[in-house]
């Protein structure tokens, strides 16, 4: 199967939006308003933080507030260069967002959380473990929710088993990210050419055959 | 009226070697006039990696008005060629955007010397060589 | 065709939203502006004068007297008084100024380094305005201000700048197709280029005064010969300034050399002020208590003489421009080289070699074949072992505090089973870590291959000729392969990991022998497959291509490296 065309490609699943579990969106958003937007959302890796964030940021710049978003994680770290820009672009009507704050040192983070709270409108972080803000959501997955995401990501005409979903999740212990990613590894090594545009049957049934 | 942008090529061409240059037309007809329209030539990947994108060439057309037409050429760059493989896949697209409005349109075209996209198998050979002089090697073929 | 349909995700602000907020920024930057533009009128007022005396007249004069004047200014009391004649209009005229404004001097020596470069009954050149004959200088003001005269306007930029983007009109924010996101991409670059050069520049600024001229005098006194000296004044003395006072020895001797008598104020050769008070008392006591301290003299100029040579730890301070130069020319260096601020275009995905051959796309069609190169590695076996070792350091180091802990915690009588269960997962590794830094110092004395490549690039569909040759035992060395890799490789940063993927698409083994002359050198044709993918390298995802050798040694370390090479889209016949 040629990357393009793998279901499970990057950029297709970057188009799943946030499924909150035993939440509505609504109520999220609401929640964050009251938090007066200074609001930390926790969760394991492959959890849906990032995504969920995003979502906030398309629905509060449609409201007509502005955001800033910083991204923060090993290879796109917090640099000297990128700190000072955004201490000196701080405006009083932009949320800033925070995506990865575990990455940021308890000294620095402290400076930062200080400065962007005086200075701008609100502070949303994503965040492995709670204590940074206040927690505004807990984000969990289940196995239902990997099924949900699978299903809209693969062609109408296939299914996989949610047996199959299971074990893949527990192996992955609920990191819907390292799920797909490997869903994605399955469609790629189907024993057809790669240059078939479609999902051969023998893919199906090697994500079928999930080592348990 | 519905906004409407589109992307036309001559003789209906979109595959193309590298190096060849890429003629088409414009068109657009818009509720609202723009500040101006964007056309890009570009690549971009999809697969398992987080996108990149690499605009080879673009073409403004200011103040365009609501609605109107205008001839692009493009000559296309030695690469990289349109290919897929099991991670990463290159694609190649014209794009027209608007300064203002919701829409924008995308052509996708075919840059490579065949003639089709790269497709990138799973190519393991090894045989046994011969001693001998090793520069008269000729590297032999998958059954 | 494809339609997509774009969010406008932000409605147009016709409201004045934040007021309070634009003039609070405001305030800011309208400081940062009129700092700025303060200090670059200044700056270009001095630089003004100091040109508009290179068109003073230049009359030649005679020095009548020239000292060094105590003064009751106890910042600057020493002056360089000086008098002198000169001929003008007609008419024979006096004048004492040195400079426009000479403001004297905190030390003795500075005054007195006047005084020996304009003695007494010497000839010299005197400059006179003709505009206004009355104003005439010994010496002109120096154009070297002019250097500073753009350093004002990054402050009236930033101020002239911030202001403008807090009050122009804001377009809303589009959620934007693909190619419009890649435009954006080189705009921060040259600023942070100019950033790092600031660096780079004030270090190199300070590193004469603070590292090379003390260390260069430090040697040449080795050769000063020593002189008894008399002292006349001893003082610590202290400077003011808004991070608080510094203190400085300051101790002015006199002695005899060559039947003449010297005054000098030099302490030492770094000079400059610190805190702590007591340390340069007890200093100043020590010379003022000793009857004959000795001097070291430079027996080429007499005049000047130092109370402390050779090395000592305020020599150290000349090591303080080397981080800001670092910092600099480092980040300019690889911001200009960075492929992220690469204007995404024709050459951005093509690796360093083939971008280095290819002046442009249509010689890349036109040329493949560049020349024979000699491969390296991309890490070279030493650095490999510095890696390992630096990580089992580190490791190792953490992991150690934890066993110490549980062993002291066992002696004691208290064993905590928990932390040390806990602990047996990172001493393996670490244990896995010194397993490693014995593999790699193992493999460092393994032969090392030289790979010479009939060609920097190969195009698809052509051939080029490898030849090998290794330093070091190659007899023991079983078996000999070399392989031609391509592969696809994909990076995905998402959340707080970045994860790479790799995976082979093409795997050809080109030679393999067990013959120990065939081992030791020899050459094998390769031929490129036409129909595949050349070289790729964008920011996250990657087609990489190698020759890969490895030289299977029984009970130790195999030789395998890969060496990196570059594939080239065919060239165009004709």
């Amino acid at each position: 199967m040629k990357a393009r065309h793998n279901p499970f490609a990057a950029d297709r699943v970057e188009t799943i939006r946030y499924r909150p579990v035993g939440a509505t969106f609504a109520g999220i958003l609401a929640r964050l308003e009251r938090m007066n937007y200074r609001a930390a959302i926790v969760g394991p890796q492959g959890a849906g933080k990032t995504t969920l964030l995003e979502d906030i940021q398309r629905v509060l710049e449609r409201r007509g507030l502005r955001t800033r978003k910083v991204f923060i994680n090993d290879s796109s770290p917090l640099d000297r260069p990128t700190r000072r820009q955004l201490m000196s672009q701080l405006r009083s009507d932009e949320i800033v967002l925070v995506d990865g704050a575990d990455a940021i040192g308890p000294a620095m983070w402290t400076l930062l959380k200080h400065r962007i709270l005086r200075q701008a409108a609100g502070l949303i972080i994503t965040t492995h473990r709670p204590g940074r803000l206040p927690t505004l959501i807990d984000c969990v997955t289940t196995p239902g929710l990997l099924g949900v995401i699978v299903t809209e990501l693969l062609p109408k005409e296939h299914d996989i088993e949610g047996p199959t979903l299971d074990r893949l999740y527990h192996r992955y212990q609920g990191n819907i990210r390292n799920c797909l990613r490997e869903l994605y590894d399955l469609c790629a090594s189907d024993s057809s050419d790669v240059g078939s545009d479609h999902l051969a049957d023998d893919s199906l049934s090697s994500m079928r055959r999930l080592r348990r | 009226m519905d906004n409407k942008l589109s992307i036309h090529f001559r003789e209906d061409k979109k595959t193309f070697a590298p190096g060849q240059a890429v003629h088409g037309a414009i068109q657009w007809s818009l509720e609202t006039q723009p500040h101006s329209l964007e056309l890009s030539l570009f690549w971009y990947t999809a697969g398992k990696g987080t996108r990149d994108v690499g605009v080879v060439d673009t073409l403004t057309v200011d103040r365009p008005g609501s609605f109107g037409s205008k001839d692009f050429s493009f000559t296309l760059p030695a690469g990289p060629f349109s290919f897929s493989g099991r991670l990463v896949s290159v694609i190649w697209a014209l794009e027209l955007t608007c300064s203002e409005g919701k829409e924008t349109v995308r052509e996708e075209i075919v840059v490579s010397p065949t003639g089709r996209e790269i497709v990138l198998g799973d190519e393991t050979w090894t045989e046994d060589r011969p001693r001998g002089n090793p520069l008269e090697r000729i590297l032999g073929r998958r059954s | 065709m494809i339609r997509f349909r774009r969010h406008r995700s932000m409605e147009t602000d016709n409201k004045p939203a934040g007021l309070g907020g634009k003039l609070g920024i405001s305030l800011f930057f309208l400081l940062f502006f009129t700092a700025g533009s303060f200090f670059e009128v200044m700056i270009v007022r001095e630089f003004g004068q100091a040109v508009s005396q290179r068109f003073w007249q230049k009359v030649s004069c005679r020095i009548i007297h020239s000292e060094v004047a105590e003064r009751d200014d106890s910042e600057r009391p020493y002056a360089f008084a000086v008098r002198y004649e000169y001929e003008f209009g007609g008419q024979t005229r006096t004048a004492t100024a040195y400079k426009r404004t000479e403001k004297g001097s905190e030390k003795y020596s500075d005054a007195q380094k006047l005084v020996e470069k304009y003695p007494a009954g010497q000839k010299a050149s005197c400059y006179v305005n003709p505009k206004s004959t009355a104003e005439v200088v010994l010496r002109r003001d120096s154009l070297l201000i002019g250097f500073t005269v753009f350093f004002p306007l990054i402050f009236v930029a930033i101020g002239a700048g911030g202001l403008y983007f807090t009050w122009r009109t804001q377009r809303p924010a589009e959620a934007r197709p693909i190619a419009a996101v890649a435009h954006n991409r080189t705009r921060g670059k040259y600023g942070l280029v100019a950033f790092f050069a600031v660096f780079g520049i004030v270090g190199l600024a300070i590193l004469y005064p603070l590292g090379i001229r003390p260390i260069a005098r430090t040697l040449d006194a080795k050769s000063w010969v020593e002189i008894p000296c008399k002292v006349l004044r001893g003082e610590v003395r202290s400077h003011d300034s808004d991070d608080g006072t510094t203190y400085s020895v300051y101790i002015l001797y006199s002695y005899q050399y060559d039947g003449q008598t010297y005054k000098s104020d030099l302490y030492d050769f770094v000079g400059g002020s610190s805190s702590g008070y007591r340390g340069k008392a007890r200093i100043v006591a020590q010379y003022e208590a000793m009857m004959n301290p000795t001097c070291f003299v430079n027996p080429k100029h007499p005049s000047e003489a130092v109370l402390k040579r050779g090395f000592h730890a305020k020599l150290l301070f000349a090591l303080f421009p080397l981080p800001f130069i670092a910092v600099g020319l480092g980040g300019v260096y690889y911001t200009l080289r960075s492929k992220k601020w690469t204007p995404s275009g024709a050459k951005a995905w093509m690796p360093k070699t083939g971008r280095r051959q290819a002046a442009d796309d249509v010689s890349v069609l036109r040329q493949a074949d560049t020349g024979p190169v000699v491969l390296t590695t991309k890490h070279s076996p030493w650095g490999k072992l510095v890696g390992v070792i630096l990580f089992a350091v580190i490791w190792n180091g953490i992991v150690s505090i934890m066993v110490v802990r549980g062993i002291g915690s066992l002696r004691q009588g208290h064993f905590q089973w928990g932390m040390m269960l806990f602990s047996i997962p990172f001493v393996l590794v670490g244990l896995g870590a010194l397993l490693g830094v014995v593999y790699q110092f193992l493999a460092v004395f393994n032969p090392r291959p030289t790979l010479e490549l009939s060609s920097s690039t190969i195009p698809l569909g052509g051939a080029a000729e490898l030849g090998w040759s290794f330093i070091g035992r190659t007899d023991r060395i079983n078996e000999f392969t070399v392989t031609l890799r391509g592969c696809e490789q994909a990076t995905y940063r998402r959340g707080t990991d970045t994860r790479t993927d790799t995976h082979t698409f093409y795997e050809m083994e080109l030679y393999k022998t067990s013959d120990p002359t065939n081992i030791a050198t020899g050459q094998v044709g390769l031929v490129l497959p036409q129909e595949t993918m050349h070289s790729f390298e964008a920011d996250n995802n990657k087609i990489l291509w190698s020759l890969n050798i490895r030289g299977d040694i029984h009970r130790w370390p195999d030789v395998k490296e890969a060496f990196p090479i570059t594939v080239v889209p065919a060239p165009v016949a004709g």
